[in-house]
């Protein structure tokens, strides 16, 4: 007899969930052609209005999602593709009649398991291609995009089909191991939240166990590691494309072997292998119940951290939850009752993980080392950041050559001795809400106009900035060879009197808070920006060879000798950037600017140095190529536009009355009462100026 | 031939199957028979190779079934709920079973529609039970397959179509030599269709023989004595299975021979004295006895149906 042609099966397969193809394709018109055509309209609007409109960044981002927004957005619409197309096709498991056809039907289970994967596959990457196409042809049509960007959006185009089919795999894979379609889903936001939570959780217990005592920022990256779509879905790069298959490669292997090896007495049960049920009980139970506690906390309590609100919320936590797992298992209230042998183990092991969490007692999360036990201390600290994958975790640091080579490289200011552990306090309250300035703008206007008639400008004082937080991270190298971090939220007034405490120091001031960050390796370019081309970023001086040694060096020399007041009170006249490497963006190519030094008028020897090489530091700005400067006078407002403008008179008083600001120096980052000013030249370019006022 | 040997099939606690052993030859209409739970279900899943055995073999022509295409592909199950298709009609359904089944006869389909009246663009989710279960059955009897598995098909279809439908059966057992393997609590079905027949209880086989076997070794005979006191002598001499007296008519089941029971009750000079037709309940009742069983309550609701 002739065998079950799979071509046949598939387009039968295809035909009956035809309604999904429709759906893709619907959603994905809206998505491309549509949007397309909208942005164009909006552009054509806006030009006959005479407002600034940028047709063609706007038509890239629908096809290259670089805003983040519209990145989010797009992943959604994946993993509910993703959901969807799995539970399609897979559904067929769940149901005793089906499994009795389907099973009974003489195709492998491996082959008709690849058939329904393939089918829901194309029921969504088909109709996806067409409006991709189909769009990005209108685009082209209208002028919007050009050959050489369709590669780019080409590439895009196809990580975000390796996306959907590692997502894709993960669901069928829920799918096949789930009794009913409702687990499936379940179990599919399982394999994407909850078990890397628990996988995190796991590794961090582990860690505590082991030298290397973690940030506790880990927990955070390694939730995005273990999850492919939350890690890989917002950024494309090359290596999260190889990871994505990988997953997507191990995903499938388990799902050829769940096919083979699922009973297929199994459907309408909550699960095909009984065995995944006590697993899948207690890593949810146990991570959510750390969880309810920690959100029941924040939400009911408050900021305030408090021990007994927490072991309420985990024991409300601990005990609901396992019911409604056992609800959900069974269908059934008496399954709460034989549930209850495993909840009894659930309980005590939620508990002691918490009290290892709050307790502490290997110092894992409160530890503050003995001066005995330190070798030296870095401290760094940077603007307030939000909880998520950014910041001082690993996970942004992989990926992105410049947060590593940062972090390889410790951007922390290094103390030895005990002023250090003197200096990190206790922490604040970590959930100070940034207060702001109400700004009425006739009020502003008329105290403007004043002041411009008596020859000032004017600078209302702030009195917000001490109110609002940064996270400083302190970093201790012990003796042993163990590192500790720790973060600290303070205020900038706090972060500044640590600083002076720091840089008061001479063992500090040797180690260079501001040049030991940086290596002279072989490829490292060296620019000079004197002022104002500092600021345009137009005109700079390579530095190449054995000159860039010696400059590094000069400045080494010249930062020893200078303390955080000196720096206060000093005004930067220039710049020298780092950089050592070139990178391939999306859109073109760029080098990675590793940092950036300050020159002050301080620095003798460096100016000297840069003389000899024809670098001078004498510039004046040109007032004539400015066309508008504008600035917020206040550091955080809400109400009106407080935005003040100035007149072209104004600009030499606006320049003799501020100290421009380079934002990279950790010292200037917290200078008090900095402001942001807007200069737009008249060439096109524009300048984002932070600056202080002259005293 | 199928053999079953020694098959066991668990679900969590419950044991379906134990250690049942059965062999279907060529050329037969096997009869299933057994109450609800009995496993009748669970040992055509087991035969379909929709389940895997947890102990034991099944073979077709030597082969095992499990996950062997070769195999499943000369067989056709009808589930006890049957599979369509969202939105199938009876033509759809056919193009799906073309697929899976290459061989498929789709005039032979298409002819047994028309003669049982089955409007075959219609929707299938607008047919009612027994309507799904008649084209689960025509499909089944074009599908080209040599062994056609039928769990409780005969239930939901009304007298007429129940005769056609046997009918059908049976003229693809005479054309195509397929071996029909049907399911069923229901007795009377069974005995109009099946050549052999399998006792199923509690997850294991109680009986397996040929029905005429069954029939030729065991005799109703009902007659009046002229001497009621040779009632009892004449039980000795026979050997009886059961026995029944409304008034001065005795009606006795016994083992043996139908002329050689005749001639001893002759022997008495009754005054009356006639073999009745022995119903395939009243078969099992006498055979299973003698094991211990007493299915007379066991069957007395599939009885009932079947009268």
């Amino acid at each position: 007899m002739k065998p079950v042609s799979t071509k046949k099966l598939l387009f039968a397969n295809l035909k009956s969930r035809i309604w999904l193809f429709l759906l893709i394709l619907i959603a994905g018109f809206f998505i491309y052609p549509v949007n397309v055509l909208l942005t164009f309209q909006q552009y054509r609007a806006s030009r006959s209005t005479g407002d600034s409109f940028a047709l063609i960044p706007d038509i890239h981002d629908i096809f290259l999602c670089q805003q983040t927004g519209n990145r989010i957005f797009l992943t959604i619409i994946i993993v509910v593709a993703a959901f969807a197309a799995a539970a399609a096709e897979f559904n067929y498991l769940h149901k005793v009649e089906a499994v009795d056809f389907w099973n009974a039907a003489a195709v492998p289970r491996r082959k008709m398991t690849l058939v329904s994967w393939c089918a829901g596959a194309l029921l969504v990457i088909v109709p996806f291609a067409i409006t991709y196409v189909t769009g990005a042809a209108i685009a082209a049509g209208i002028g919007a995009i050009n050959g050489a960007w369709f590669g780019t959006a080409l590439v895009r185009g196809l990580y975000d089909i390796l996306l959907f089919l590692t997502a894709y795999t993960f669901t069928s894979l829920a799918q096949m191991i789930a009794g009913r379609t409702f687990i499936g889903v379940c179990m599919g936001a399982y394999f994407a939240v909850i078990a890397p939570v628990f996988v995190a959780l796991y590794m961090w217990l582990a860690d505590v166990f082991f030298p290397h005592v973690p940030d506790t920022g880990i927990t955070y990256s390694m939730v995005g590691q273990m999850s492919p779509i939350l890690f890989s879905a917002v950024v494309m790069t090359l290596g999260r494309a190889f990871k994505l298959l990988a997953y997507l490669c191990g995903g499938m292997i388990l799902l050829l072997i769940a096919a083979e090896k699922r009973p297929a007495e199994s459907a309408g049960s909550a699960f095909s292998f009984r065995f995944l049920y006590p697993l899948v009980k207690i890593s949810v139970t146990i991570a959510g119940a750390l969880g309810f506690a920690m959100l029941g906390t924040s939400l009911f309590v408050g900021s305030s951290f408090s021990k007994p609100w927490y072991f309420f919320f985990l024991l409300i936590g601990g005990i609901l939850i396992p019911v409604i797992l056992d609800l959900v298992f069974y269908m059934d209230w008496r399954g709460v009752k034989k549930g209850l042998k495993l909840d009894l183990i659930c309980l005590p092991v939620i508990v002691v993980v918490s009290i290892l969490f709050m307790m502490d007692p290997l110092h894992v999360d409160t530890y503050v080392p003995a001066d005995n036990e330190v070798k030296s201390v870095g401290i760094s600290g940077g603007a307030y950041m939000d909880w998520s994958l950014q910041g001082s975790s690993d996970a942004a640091v992989e990926d992105d050559p410049q947060e590593k080579f940062q972090s390889e490289n410790e951007k922390f200011i290094h103390l030895t001795g005990t002023k250090a552990r003197a200096a990190a306090k206790e922490p604040v309250d970590v959930y100070t809400q940034d207060t702001y300035v109400v700004t009425d703008t006739a009020e502003l206007a008329e105290k403007q106009d004043l002041a411009a008639a008596q020859g000032e400008l004017y600078f209302p004082e702030s009195s917000d900035e001490d109110t609002s937080s940064i996270w400083v991270n302190v970093c201790w190298k012990l003796k042993s060879g163990k590192t500790v971090r720790r973060e600290y939220a303070m205020t900038p007034a706090e972060y500044r009197e640590l600083l002076t405490a720091a840089t008061e120091d001479a063992d500090y001031r040797k180690a260079s808070y501001l040049a030991g960050r940086f290596n002279i390796k072989e490829g490292t370019k060296v620019e000079v920006y004197s002022y104002p081309d500092y600021l345009t970023q137009t005109v700079s001086t390579p530095v190449n060879g054995a000159a860039r040694y010696t400059l590094l060096e000069c400045i080494q020399e010249d930062s020893e000798g200078m303390s955080l007041a000196d720096y206060l009170n000093s005004e930067c006249i220039g710049t020298v950037d780092f950089s050592n490497e070139t990178i391939q963006y999306e859109w073109g190519s760029g080098d990675i600017v590793y940092g950036t030094l300050n020159i002050y008028p301080e620095y003798t020897k460096t100016l000297a140095f840069l003389e000899t090489l024809g670098i001078e530091f004498n510039k004046e700005f040109d007032y004539s190529t400015i066309r508008r400067i504008s600035y917020f006078p206040v550091g955080n407002y809400q109400g009106d536009d407080a935005m003040i403008t100035l007149n072209p008179d104004q600009y030499e008083l606006f320049f003799a009355s501020i100290k421009p600001v380079a934002s990279t120096a950790a010292a200037e980052s917290f200078l008090p009462e900095s402001y942001e000013a807007y200069v737009d030249l008249k060439d096109g370019s524009s300048v984002n100026l932070t600056f202080t006022l002259r005293k | 031939m199928i053999d079953i040997s020694h098959v066991t099939k668990k679900f969590d606690d419950i044991t379906a199957l134990h250690d049942v052993s059965l062999t279907i030859e060529d050329g037969d209409i096997f009869g299933l028979i057994g109450t609800n739970g009995a496993g009748k279900s669970t040992l055509l899943r087991l035969m379909a190779g929709v389940l895997k055995p947890d102990e034991g073999r099944i073979t077709i022509d030597g082969e095992d079934v499990w996950e062997n295409t070769a195999i499943k592909q000369q067989i056709c199950f009808i589930a006890d709920n049957v599979f369509f298709e969202n939105d199938a009609t009876p033509d759809s359904a056919a193009k799906l079973w073309e697929v899976l089944h290459p061989a498929f006869e789709q005039e032979r389909f298409e002819k047994l529609c028309d003669k049982l009246g089955l409007d075959r663009r219609r929707k299938v989710r607008t047919f009612s039970k027994g309507m799904k279960r008649q084209l689960s059955l025509l499909l089944a009897l074009s599908s080209g397959a040599r062994y056609i598995f039928c769990d409780e098909t005969f239930d939901g279809l009304d007298p007429v179509m129940r005769q056609t439908v046997k009918g059908a059966i049976a003229e693809v057992v005479y054309d195509r030599k397929i071996v029909p393997v049907i399911a069923s609590h229901n007795m009377r079905e069974i005995e109009d269709i099946s050549g052999s027949v399998g006792l199923l209880h509690k997850g294991g086989v109680l009986m397996e023989k040929s029905l005429d076997d069954l029939k030729t070794q065991i005799q109703k005979v009902q007659f009046v004595l002229k001497d009621p006191a040779d009632f009892a002598d004449l039980t000795k001499r026979l050997d009886v299975v059961s026995s029944e007296a409304m008034g001065s008519m005795n009606i006795l089941i016994v083992r043996g021979g139908r002329d050689e029971v005749l001639s001893t009750i002759a022997e008495f000079e009754p005054v009356y004295c006639e073999p009745v037709a022995l119903t395939l309940e009243e078969v099992f009742i006498s055979e299973t006895a003698a094991g211990g069983y007493d299915l007379r309550n066991l069957f007395a609701d599939g009885g009932e149906a079947g009268k």
